[in-house]
């Protein structure tokens, strides 16, 4: 093992890990928020890359706006879903067990919607932005610092919305205490949906920018959603900043793995990483004990 | 201003509240009063909106409330303190404050609203960047009203503003009760501690196991033997 390898896998960790933190804090806002885990999340991330794959290819339209319009149309589907099937099961007393239902059974709906509609043929876009950058003998490729950059954005707004704005605040104060929200104004329906909604547009930019690297396929959401739950857990489950942070953490562990395993074993390294933190920390970094 | 008329209210097939009706005219401090489980906070609840009253009506400024949803309610003008608080325990003062002039009528005034809430409660203005969950329990009383105030509301629904809370606190709390209510602010109090309560009530109600039971002026109630006996803990044989 050189030290340079074990530079090249830093880098290449905290890179592929700032995309897991983009879609594990979707994953982990929505369950902050709703109490719901939504097992159809990888699939918005799915959608994601069929998205950004026909904005390339059939429209031929630049990345940038094949992004937003797979940010846009991401969001709208994840709008129309949270009103469609999971606002109705909210105020029943059965909502912990048929969520959960409701939410495999969307994610077996999409993967085969996509595999009708779209084919088993897998599927893969060329890279937004070619040549690598070298520095003290390090070489980054041009679309891995893309993607880096890209993270740091959407997460800080994120973070900003969740922290300084009057919607930030109004969906803070539902996830602490629904009938005090309430007693305030607070339209916890709208707050749900348009969580659920943006949670779903995240793992799809986070799809947009992975595309380039990982081929598109109906079962592209499978990956995410298992990834988004070690991560989630990993930070504390309900907080962004956990996310953020396991994301990092995780794809680092992982691509250090690497070195010393080969790369079919990555996996293990997570779930032995996510049967750990269960084991001897539940909470997870940043968890509230409670629940 | 506030109208309930003969309203009924069931949890699942339990009924809470028989056929109860109750006024307040603005400018009020109107005491609802009644021993533990009777149903005043099931009637806050209901005028909130988060029960359904399955008979009657509830009437806000002459218009009814009873039939839309809970989040509706602040709009009307109607803030309610609930029993215990329910602070927003990881946001701090300052933000639990200002979520409280959610509604857009009430958040375009939202900074001179915290300044007013502040001189009410300096006490708040010294914790204003520490997590709600960190103060006293008569500081969280305190931010729990101040918060309800933060939507400019007309009438303003308190539910045990004493509980858990030292004598010394209940007499500032209702003391600033009182001086809220002299800024145009109508008040109902639900309460266990019916004797400070009607100390500073214009009115008063007794419910007992879901039924109105008595109504009178405050001091009337204060004289009546049945209340003394049952409430003010005043005849012969209390200990």
């Amino acid at each position: 093992m050189t030290f340079g390898l074990f530079v090249d896998q830093i880098i290449n960790g905290v890179v592929l890990g700032s995309m897991y933190s983009l879609y594990a804090s979707g994953l982990t806002l929505i369950w902050g928020t709703m109490k719901l885990m939504n097992f159809a999340h990888g699939e918005y991330y799915m959608l994601g890359g069929y998205f950004v794959y026909f904005g390339v290819t059939l429209l031929g339209a630049p990345p940038v706006l094949s992004i937003l319009i797979t940010i846009g149309a991401t969001f709208l589907i994840g709008l129309v879903t949270e009103r469609l099937i999971i606002q109705p099961l909210l105020d029943k007393p059965t909502w912990e067990t048929s969520s959960l239902v409701v939410t495999v059974g969307l994610s077996i709906f999409l993967q085969n919607f996509a595999l009708k509609v779209w084919g088993e043929r897998l599927k893969g876009i060329p890279y937004f932005i070619g040549g690598t950058l070298e520095i003290f003998g390090v070489r980054v490729a041009y679309h891995r610092l893309l993607i880096l950059a890209v993270a740091i954005l959407v997460l800080s707004l994120l973070l900003v919305l969740i922290k300084k704005t009057r919607f930030g605040m109004a969906l803070r104060a539902t996830a602490q205490e629904k009938n005090a929200a309430i007693m305030l104004g607070i339209n916890f329906y709208r707050i749900y949906m348009v969580t659920f909604a943006a949670s779903g547009a995240m793992a799809a930019v986070a799809a947009t920018m992975l595309a380039p690297i990982f081929l598109i396929s109906p079962w592209s959401g499978i990956s995410c959603i298992l990834k988004a739950f070690v991560v989630a857990v990993l930070g504390g489950l309900g907080s962004v900043e956990g996310a953020i942070l396991g994301g990092i953490v995780l794809g680092i562990a992982e691509n250090l793995s690497v070195i010393i395993f080969s790369s079919e074993w990555k996996d293990v390294v997570s779930f032995g990483i996510l049967i750990l933190v269960l084991t001897f920390r539940p909470s997870g970094f940043f968890g509230q004990k409670e629940w | 201003m506030l109208e309930i008329d003969n309203i009924s209210v069931f949890y699942g097939v339990a009924q809470a509240l028989w056929d109860v009706s109750l006024h307040v005219k603005k400018g009020e401090i109107v005491a609802l009063l009644g021993s533990n489980g009777s149903g005043k906070t099931t009637t806050l609840k209901t005028i909130s909106g988060l029960l359904r009253p399955r008979k009657g009506s509830i009437l806000i400024n002459g218009e009814r409330i009873d039939q839309i949803p809970p989040y509706k309610i602040p709009f009307k003008g109607v803030a309610h303190v609930p029993e215990g608080r329910s602070l927003f325990p990881g946001m701090t003062v300052v933000e639990n404050l200002t979520i409280g002039a959610y509604i857009p009528q009430a958040w375009a005034g939202r900074s001179e609203a915290l300044q007013r809430v502040f001189s009410l409660f300096p006490a708040l203005k010294q914790r204003k960047h520490q997590l709600a969950a960190t103060l006293s329990g008569g500081e969280q009383q305190m931010l729990a009203i101040g918060r309800s105030l933060m939507a400019q509301p007309t009438l303003l629904m308190l539910d045990e503003p004493s509980l858990g809370l030292a004598p010394m606190i209940v007499v500032h709390i209702f003391s600033i009760i009182q001086d809220i209510n002299r800024h145009q602010v109508t008040i109902l109090l639900v309460e266990q501690n019916a004797n400070i309560a009607l100390q500073v009530a214009h009115r008063g109600y007794v419910l007992e196991t879901g039924k109105m039971n008595l109504t009178g002026q405050a001091n009337e109630l204060l004289n009546n033997e049945h209340v003394k006996k049952s409430y003010l803990g005043l005849s012969e044989d209390a200990e």
